[in-house]
């Protein structure tokens, strides 16, 4: 690693990072799904300290998402099956993105469909939107029955989608990517191939929980995306092999509740770092990684953190 | 108002097996200024691995001067009681915690209870098992607003949990489901006592509120169904499992009076943000845009009308 034994007084560290071409003023930011728009966390956290806010995944119509139980606690972490209950993209431009006009972060829009079409739309209808930053592209979801994974997990039609989407999208292209595969490595060629500008990973594990004493799924999906600490080194791992890839950028997230989570995540390769189920752990965890972050920096005479992005070395 | 804060265990101890009573202090400069009853908070772990809060209903509080408020002027609340059912490892963990330790609080969550539709009704209060707490408070509240409270609580079996002072606030009707105490059944066979022997004190009740209760009709809000000639009650607020509320809405239905239930279901944030915790409703919740409201924000208090069981 660089950035240990640099000469000069240490200045404030620059924390800015850049994802295709789009300055975050810090590396961290919320997980889709996990933070709403920002509005019900906006009375614990200032959302202006974060690099960037991910909204929940948005449709072009509005979803019901699945029946309930919809989530369940596991060890070190939890299993959702919300299916992408959303309002819509017409009340989400009118609402959420109109809440965020009144904040100086970055916003990353989360975007979801049964269908390639209905992706599309939702990326079209956002063309002119110049709150958004930055799109995500859901292909990952575990707990939809059409779309969401199963765009996720060929290459070849992840490819496919990326390229058709890349043709209509004004802002950069994210592609969110799920563990639930062989190769993640794969999965990220197809997406660069694609002509996406970046990636983002990990979507939840798929898992299951059973309640013995009733000998019944405690989840009405049955399965649930899992996430939470317990699934950090996987995701660690995965972001390693997907920033080895490709050379376009990496959001790394997957059970991050720490600096040195976050840390972790950048020093394998990730450009940036989501905070998700942390933020049900705690609400303010976004902040202290931050300042964890700079803290670290300060510590280890950084002068950008960008210095840290893909350091890890062999022991 | 959600907050989150370190709050110190003034006490916690045992009801009966199982079920424990706990009184929460907030820090100094802290106290909200008012709680609604149906109103709950999240309590977190230590143990990181069990990462969600627990959702606990808040069964009454304390306000800062130990005196009635004046005129809705009240010094904020000192202080919560959170009566509990350990379910589960988490609830295990808060019933090992001693006077004097902390414990970090969600909250105050959710919408609770609009007392101003139950002042001076007759007010009929149904609650099964762990679903009692919110209902005491809720009582209590009732009654600092001259409403004539009847509470129907239903256990598995003796012994029985705050019974004694759900009594200091009205009339008390025990069902068990093993007969060992009070109705042999559910809060339904309790509160079909009403209806039959108990209906004499209830029409002697009615008679004394006509009155008033005609005047407010014509404010009411529209949902509010004519209550039938010979209803018991008023009102009838409820908490308890699903198969309950899913009964003790009927039960309102025949009566034809309104009927508010308190929610729950598996919840992961608290907040608002994850959409886990929703219930299927008959009309399209205003946030979610389909047939969705959040337990944990828009309830979990709902109009039963609104709940499609």
């Amino acid at each position: 690693m660089q950035g240990t034994g640099t000469t000069g007084v240490q200045q404030e560290p620059d924390l800015s990072v850049d994802i295709a071409g789009v300055r975050l003023s810090n590396p961290v930011l919320t997980a889709s799904g996990t933070f709403g728009s920002g509005l019900e966390y906006s009375e614990f956290v200032d959302l202006n300290q974060l690099g960037a806010v991910t909204t929940k995944g948005v449709s072009l119509v509005p979803w019901e998402g699945n029946p309930t139980p919809r989530v369940t606690e596991v060890y070190g972490g939890m299993l959702n099956a919300i299916g992408l209950q959303n309002p819509g993209i017409e009340v989400f431009v009118q609402r959420d993105l109109q809440f965020l006009e009144a904040y100086d972060t970055r916003v990353i829009v989360n975007v979801c469909g049964h269908t390639l079409e209905e992706y599309l739309g939702v990326v079209e209808r956002l063309q002119d939107e110049k709150r958004v930053d930055l799109l995500e592209i859901n292909v990952s979801c575990p707990n939809v029955r059409k779309g969401g994974m199963a765009f996720g997990t060929n290459p070849a039609m992840l490819e496919k989608i990326t390229r058709e989407i890349k043709a209509v999208a004004k802002q950069p292209v994210i592609m969110k990517l799920t563990p639930n595969v062989t190769s993640i490595a794969e999965l990220a060629r197809a997406a660069e191939a694609g002509g996406a500008d970046g990636i983002s990973l990990i979507n939840t594990i798929t898992g299951m929980k059973i309640d013995v004493e009733r000998q019944q799924f405690v989840l009405a999906n049955r399965t649930g995306g899992m996430s939470g600490p317990a699934i950090h080194p996987i995701a660690v791992r995965m972001v390693w092999e997907a920033a080895n890839a490709v050379k376009i950028p990496v959001i790394g997230m997957g059970g991050v509740s720490t600096a040195e989570d976050a840390l972790e995540m950048m020093l394998a390769g990730a450009s940036a770092v989501a905070v998700g189920a942390a933020n049900f752990h705690d609400p303010e965890t976004t902040i202290q990684v931050i300042d964890g972050i700079r803290d670290y920096a300060v510590r280890h005479h950084l002068g950008s953190i960008r210095e840290i992005i893909g350091a890890v070395r062999d022991r | 108002m959600k907050k989150l804060q370190q709050m110190l265990v003034l006490n916690n101890e045992v009801l009966t097996p199982g079920v424990y009573s706990m009184e929460l202090a907030y820090p100094a400069g802290q106290e909200p200024v008012d709680i609604r009853p149906g109103q709950f908070v999240g309590v977190y772990c230590r143990d990181g691995s069990r990462l969600l809060p627990r959702p606990i209903s808040i069964c009454s509080w304390n306000y800062a001067e130990d005196e009635e408020r004046s005129g809705g002027n009240g010094g904020g609340v000192r202080s919560l009681r959170l009566v509990y059912r350990t379910a589960g490892a988490g609830t295990r963990e808060l019933a090992g915690l001693h006077a004097g330790e902390q414990v970090r609080v969600l909250g105050i969550l959710g919408n609770g209870y609009d007392l101003s539709l139950l002042e001076g009704k007759r007010v009929l209060l149904m609650a099964g098992g762990i679903g009692a707490p919110p209902m005491l408070g809720l009582a209590r509240e009732c009654s600092r607003r001259k409403a004539a409270v009847t509470a129907v609580l239903g256990y598995r079996s003796v012994p029985l949990f705050l019974k004694e002072e759900f009594e200091q606030y009205g009339q008390v009707i025990i069902a068990t489901d093993d007969g060992s105490a009070g109705v042999h059944g559910t809060v339904l066979d309790g509160a079909a006592m009403l209806e039959s022997g108990a209906a004499d004190a209830g029409k002697t009740a009615r008679t004394s509120v006509t009155g008033s209760r005609a005047e407010e009709q014509s404010g009411t809000k529209e949902y509010e169904p004519e209550g039938q000639a010979d209803a018991p009650c008023d009102v009838i607020c409820a908490c308890g499992p699903l198969p309950m509320l899913r009964s003790v809405k009927g039960l309102a239905e025949k009566w034809k009076v309104p009927c508010y239930i308190s929610m729950e279901e598996h919840m992961a944030c608290g907040v608002g943000a994850c959409l886990g915790c929703v219930v299927k409703t008959a009309h399209k919740d205003a946030h979610s845009q389909v047939n969705n409201a959040r337990i944990c924000t828009e309830g979990p208090v709902f109009n039963a009308a609104e709940i499609v069981f």
